[in-house]
């Protein structure tokens, strides 16, 4: 796991870089009383924060499709990991990834509305501001991050698995190249197709619960574990492929 | 000890490994040869795991190859690859990291050995310093299996000798290693034990010394005798090799002043002015302007690109010109129906249909110049065609 964090901290250093300098914008703005600045800055971060966010996605996505495709997949394939070991802990780093710069951005966003709220000298209410955003009271808004964050968490989980398994499976019908990585995309797209009709079929439980948010979160536990059972099994297919089948 | 069992291995309905069956054993140096495509890498790839069989297992010591075993398996790939962002210094953590026999130590001596640095970025290194590198990072490990896959390729003469040293310096004698290579006569040594592929399939192996002391043959006169009838089925000039070892350079190795590794014709020494042997297609014999016989056209033996017939004026008698007299080597000399020249259709050499040539049948060929003597009813000697790329 070591290794999968190294390879990618080039791109996230520069890109941490950027949002570092997005947030130096939106400071010097607040200690100079620049509208200019501080809306600069805002804007800044706010773009940053999903490019980043998105960068790591796809980088999460992209690496282990880079090692069936260059040769530097060698330094994982030619070492004595059991390939199901490969799988996950790759699954584990992207996911991670994911995470920690979701919190980040988090807490940098908490932050500066804080400092916002300071510098106007009227408390912003950020947990008032994003009940109202999410529709719902903030008694609710932690029941809420807590949905989210479980039912994201199994999202980003199935998807990655079933990229890998679309990899795994251009990589078994196609050589290296340009060409593996178009199948992959196609063989990618068709599961997704076939897990989103999936996911249409599965009934939902009917929940009694008060709070609105936990009711809708129980409703959708079947369809949970199904992706949850779906990911495992794209993660196993996956290794069984890479142990049996993949040649490089 | 690792065997393989009827190994065969297809990529898209052709076989690059065709039941393969073969033991090797601890304490041995294989020079694995053949020419490009005949199975080398697939073989090596499957050993360590890479590849897998399309028929057929791998077997060590007692059991079947499984990812556990290439913790004992060392597998020096013919091209880099490494991380981009790697120094050698971390390349070398990494197999630290996850093989229990590298050796820091013997890394770093190696290192000093061969003048390279470890803080440079892998990918600011030349070809002939990642060669080097590959090399120390593979013997640093103490494998039961050591395969090193052209080690030798793309570095100059003195850097061979010094990777040549190293190899035979950094190895475990009581290891099985494997090595391919080209460069035979590089390989005859430090090999003990020799294989020879051919179109997936081991069609000769032996002992290095009995093939010198029961026939008084090199591991050179043995690959000339193998692969030789190739060249003339397939062609010269490049269709897959004919030309000596690689043809007229189209898999990279030889070609017109392939450094000494088979080229214009030769087989599979020399090129056009390499140093030594054939020169300009001879088996050995003459060159271009070699010594001793015929240039241009030695006796029959090659020239530019026959097999022995005739070059470029074969037989001592005729070069380039008249026709019916020699010619520039028939068959499978240069060119014509039998008769001359560069470019005629017929046996081959250059362009002649089917055969080889270096552009296909019946295309190409040199350009044309001028006639020897227009009063000549017959084809000038040379030079129908055009253009002429491999």
């Amino acid at each position: 796991m070591k290794y999968e964090i190294i390879r990618n901290k080039l791109t996230l250093i520069i890109l941490l870089g950027a949002l570092g300098w997005a947030e130096v914008i939106f400071l010097f703005g607040l200690l100079t009383n620049s509208a200019n600045a501080t809306g600069l800055g805002v804007l800044f971060l706010m773009l940053g924060s999903g490019i980043i966010y998105f960068t790591v996605w796809l980088l999460g996505l992209l690496s282990f499709s880079k090692d069936l495709r260059q040769k530097s997949g060698y330094m994982v394939f030619l070492t004595p990991v059991n390939p199901y070991t490969i799988v996950f802990a790759k699954l584990i780093v992207a996911l991670a990834e994911l995470l920690v710069s979701a919190m980040l951005m988090m807490g940098v966003a908490a932050l500066d509305i804080a400092l916002l709220g300071k510098k106007f000298g009227k408390s912003l209410g950020t947990i008032r501001m994003l009940a109202e955003a999410f529709e719902t009271t903030a008694d609710n808004i932690w029941a809420v991050f807590s949905s989210m964050l479980i039912s994201g968490t199994i999202s980003v989980v199935t998807l990655y698995a079933i990229a890998y398994l679309g990899s795994a499976l251009a990589a078994m019908v196609t050589r290296a190249g340009s060409a593996q990585f178009w199948v992959g995309v196609v063989i990618v797209i068709g599961i997704l197709i076939v897990y989103g009709i999936l996911m249409g079929k599965i009934p939902m439980i009917n929940s009694h619960a008060q709070n609105i948010v936990w009711r809708r979160l129980i409703e959708r536990i079947p369809q949970m574990i199904c992706s949850v059972v779906i990911a495992v099994g794209s993660a196993f297919g996956t290794g069984y492929l890479l142990d049996k089948k993949i040649s490089f | 000890m690792i065997s393989c069992d009827n190994l065969s291995k297809m990529y898209s309905g052709k076989y690059a490994l065709s039941e393969f069956n073969f033991t090797f054993s601890p304490g041995h140096i294989y020079a694995i040869l053949g020419p490009n495509g005949s199975g080398k890498s697939t073989l090596m790839k499957s050993l360590a795991g890479l590849v897998k069989p399309s028929a057929g297992r791998i077997i060590v010591d007692d059991h079947e190859l499984t990812y556990l075993d290439k913790q004992h398996i060392a597998y020096m790939p013919t091209e880099p690859y490494f991380y981009n962002y790697m120094t050698a210094k971390q390349a070398a953590e990494y197999y630290r990291d996850f093989f229990d026999d590298f050796s820091m130590e013997k890394f770093n001596w190696f290192m000093s050995r061969m003048g390279l640095n470890q803080t440079t970025k892998l990918r600011a290194y030349s070809t002939g310093m990642m060669a080097k590198f590959k090399l120390v990072l593979n013997v640093s490990r103490n494998p039961h299996l050591l395969m090193l896959d052209e080690p030798l390729n793309g570095i100059d003469m003195l850097a061979r000798e010094e990777v040549t040293a190293g190899i035979l310096q950094g190895i475990d004698r009581s290891a099985a290693v494997l090595i391919s290579s080209h460069l035979i006569e590089d390989l005859e040594r430090i090999a003990d034990y020799v294989l020879f592929i051919k179109e997936g399939r081991l069609v000769v192996h032996g002992y290095v010394g009995s093939f010198r002391e029961q026939y008084g043959k090199s591991m050179t006169d043995m690959y000339r005798e193998i692969y030789g009838s190739m060249i003339l089925q397939q062609g010269m000039f490049g269709a897959q090799g004919g030309y000596g070892m690689g043809g007229f350079g189209p898999q990279g190795q030889n070609g017109y002043n392939a450094q000494g590794q088979g080229g214009f014709g030769a087989q599979g020494q020399n090129g056009y002015g390499a140093p030594g042997q054939n020169g300009f297609g001879a088996a050995g014999q003459n060159g271009y302007n070699a010594q001793g016989q015929n240039a241009y056209g030695a006796q029959g033996q090659g020239g530019f690109g026959a097999q022995g017939q005739g070059g470029y004026g074969a037989q001592g008698q005729n070069g380039y010109g008249p026709q019916a007299q020699n010619t520039y080597g028939n068959p499978g000399g240069y060119a014509p129906q039998g008769q001359n020249g560069f470019g005629m259709q017929g046996q081959g050499g250059y362009a002649a249909p089917g055969q080889g040539g270096y552009s296909a049948p019946g295309q190409g060929s040199y350009t044309a110049p001028k006639p020897v003597d227009p009063d000549l009813e017959e084809e000038p000697p040379y030079g129908r065609g055009s253009g002429g790329t491999p």
